[in-house]
């Protein structure tokens, strides 16, 4: 396995070299050309810690790398290739995993300690310890976000199909939190349905640090339930890729991607989460609306058959979550927001659903 | 040896594989044979470990050989359309082949003289001929035990298929490797192939020594003094052409009984023509309906 591991490690050279060097540029940039402090009365404060943009290098990071290290299987060509080889698929997969890692860290690390240091030369008022804290703290987070991206991305048979898996898991979990900031009243203040991205952790831990840099302290509410998820889903991905490893099938590559973590799980979901985030006070809205989730819902099964021509089982399934979806928007509508609003403030609009898919 | 036990292989509701017993022994060159989709790549791909049966086995020496890595380690799976990412080349593939396998750099180094391989240039620049050229002085250079081959000659001129088949010949001579070679160029399997197996219908329709195969079939040119028709040959025939008074076919059975079967028809003369592998293949195929 050294062996291997020391040749995955050098055939991948050129990628770290590139993207270290893209990593270290962008963050030096922003570094140096960034607002940092703001001069008030004489007082020096700080307003930036630029910490964003290490931290979205990350994300970028944990997305494009799981995708180059993941696609192998995702051909035939490339599967008869790597499969024939004489090592087994979750040594295979293992060592994937670890040069995986390090493509990703080691050019965010380059990066966030060349940003560092360009800041430290730099007038600041920065309480510094913290970018250590926050540089620990990611590590972990952007572990768990390269696994959940990993392990969704290697569900699909094809690139394509596991970049949209890729995109539909990540706002897949905050949809049913989207449903309660709907319909329960001020919901949104206690658990914010956008906490459930998948590059959420990430963001917010950003968010705070940034804040602890800047000398301000401010309470960490999210944690409370924003850590614990991305520990379990990326645990929980870590496991299934190990599981799955020795069950995929060479000859899936290429193929429509039927698996269970994918478009069959997918379509139906969202198709749900949407009509049922539809609300139907919103008058001539929710038929405009209705209309473009079932169009988009039916739009995005030809493209997981590739066909027009869909199978009977889709078509239900597609109904099913539909009315399923306007069924629980009606519920909500009518029974949890009257119940848990006790008067609609003035400032409140009422097309509230509308505004919160389409940005307030 | 490599033995296939009950082999079954589906890719969905499609069986291509439905229960394949072959043995190949220790140290022969064997060829696969069979029509377009008959499962000749499939059955490679599972006795390379790539795929896994749905059934039955794919032995090497007695050990299954998915998820095997010792057994793997003595195993060269080359497709027929190998793969390799932008950029790659011959230098590149030689350490990804040096990382699993004993590599010969002497072995290489010879054939990278013979077919004028460039170790530096991307394998994207090569045509056809020469990227099989390489992949088949790697295959030949990573010294297996098991050497298994799609489409082996494919792209290859003829000075390059004499080069393989002499590698090939000097590799089973020295490591008493098992080569499995599946192609279409029957006349090259002929040349090589000690043994055969025959795929049809999903399992293997025909199999044995291509010399003892040969002997079995005789194929005649017989010129009567009247029109020859089919009802005047009495007995079964895998092929049968009349062109006015000359007949041509290929019949099973000893050659002298077939003599003697044809001379109560008077005839002007009889010549008996040598069948090779591939008119034996078409008559097989031909007796299955699927040429008419």
């Amino acid at each position: 396995m050294k062996k291997y591991f020391t040749y995955e490690l050098k055939r991948n050279l050129l990628p770290l070299a590139v993207f270290t060097a893209i990593a270290c540029l962008i963050c030096a940039i922003f570094g140096a050309t960034s607002y940092i402090v703001s001069t008030y009365n004489g007082t020096v404060r700080a307003v930036n810690s630029v910490i964003g943009a290490p931290t979205a290098i990350l994300c970028i990071l944990c997305t494009i790398v799981p995708v180059m290290q993941f696609s192998y299987r995702m051909e035939t060509r490339s599967a008869d290739l790597w499969l024939s080889l004489p090592v087994k698929r979750e040594k295979q997969l293992l060592v994937r995993l670890l040069v995986g890692l390090l493509l990703a860290f080691i050019p965010y690390t380059a990066a966030y300690w060349v940003q560092f240091f360009i800041l430290l030369c730099r007038e600041n008022a920065f309480d510094l310890i913290h970018y250590l804290s926050y540089y620990a703290a990611s590590l972990p987070l952007g572990a768990l976000l390269f696994g959940v991206n990993s392990f969704v991305f290697s569900r699909a048979n094809t690139v394509w199909d596991g970049l949209a898996f890729l995109l539909g898991w990540s706002f897949l979990l905050a949809m049913p939190f989207l449903y309660l900031n709907t319909y329960i009243y001020s919901f949104w203040k206690y658990v914010s349905a956008d906490a459930f991205i998948t590059y959420a952790p990430l963001n917010y831990a950003a968010k705070w640090f940034d804040g602890l840099i800047c000398g301000n302290t401010e309470a960490f509410a999210e944690a409370a339930y924003l850590f614990p998820v991305a520990a379990a889903t990326g645990i929980g991905a870590y496991a299934g890729l190990f599981l799955y490893a020795g069950r995929d099938k060479a000859e899936s590559a290429g193929q429509i991607s039927d698996s269970p973590w994918g478009y069959k799980t997918l379509l139906p979901l969202y198709v749900f989460f949407f009509a049922a985030c539809n609300s139907p006070d919103n008058g001539s809205m929710f038929w405009i609306l209705s209309a473009l989730i079932l169009v988009l819902g039916f739009a995005l099964y030809v493209l997981y058959r590739r066909s027009f021509r869909l199978k009977r089982q889709d078509v239900l399934l597609l109904l099913l979550a539909f009315a399923a979806g306007v069924a629980l928007a009606c519920l909500g509508a009518y029974v949890i927001y009257p119940a848990t609003a006790p008067s609609r403030p003035a400032w409140m609009p009422e097309d509230m659903c509308f505004q919160i898919i389409f940005g307030s | 040896m490599i033995e296939l036990v009950g082999l079954q292989k589906s890719f969905g509701a499609k069986q291509v594989l439905a229960g394949v017993d072959l043995t190949i022994p220790d140290g022969s060159i064997f060829g696969l044979v069979g029509i377009n989709g008959a499962g000749k790549s499939t059955l490679l791909r599972l006795l390379a470990g790539v795929l896994r049966a749905d059934g039955g086995q794919a032995l090497a020496d007695g050990e299954a050989v998915y998820e095997n890595e010792e057994k793997k380690r003595e195993i060269f799976f080359l497709p027929d359309d190998p793969y390799y990412a932008t950029g790659t080349t011959a230098e590149k593939l030689i350490d990804l082949y040096r990382t699993f396998y004993t590599f010969d750099e002497n072995v290489f180094a010879e054939y990278e003289q013979k077919f004028q391989i460039r170790r530096r240039t991307p394998i994207r620049n090569f045509s056809k001929g020469m990227k099989r050229q390489l992949f088949i002085a790697l295959a030949l250079a990573c010294r297996p035990r098991y050497l298994l081959l799609d489409e082996a000659f494919d792209g290859l001129d003829p000075l390059a298929r004499l080069e393989f088949k002499r590698g090939l010949i000097a590799l089973n001579e020295e490591n008493g490797c098992t080569a499995v070679i599946s192609s279409h160029s029957l006349r090259e399997l002929e040349d090589i192939c000690s043994g055969f197996a025959l795929l049809d219908g999903g399992t293997v329709a025909d199999a044995g020594d291509i010399q003892s195969a040969l002997e079995k079939v005789h194929k005649f040119q017989v010129a009567l003094p009247r029109e020859a028709k089919r009802e005047d040959f009495p007995f079964e025939c895998l092929s049968f052409e009349a062109t006015g008074r000359v007949a041509k076919f290929i019949a099973r059975g000893d050659g002298e009984e077939l003599r003697q079967k044809i001379a109560p028809l008077s005839p002007l003369f009889v010549e008996e023509i040598p069948v090779d592998f591939e008119e034996l293949f078409l008559c097989e195929v031909k007796a299955r309906g699927y040429l008419q």
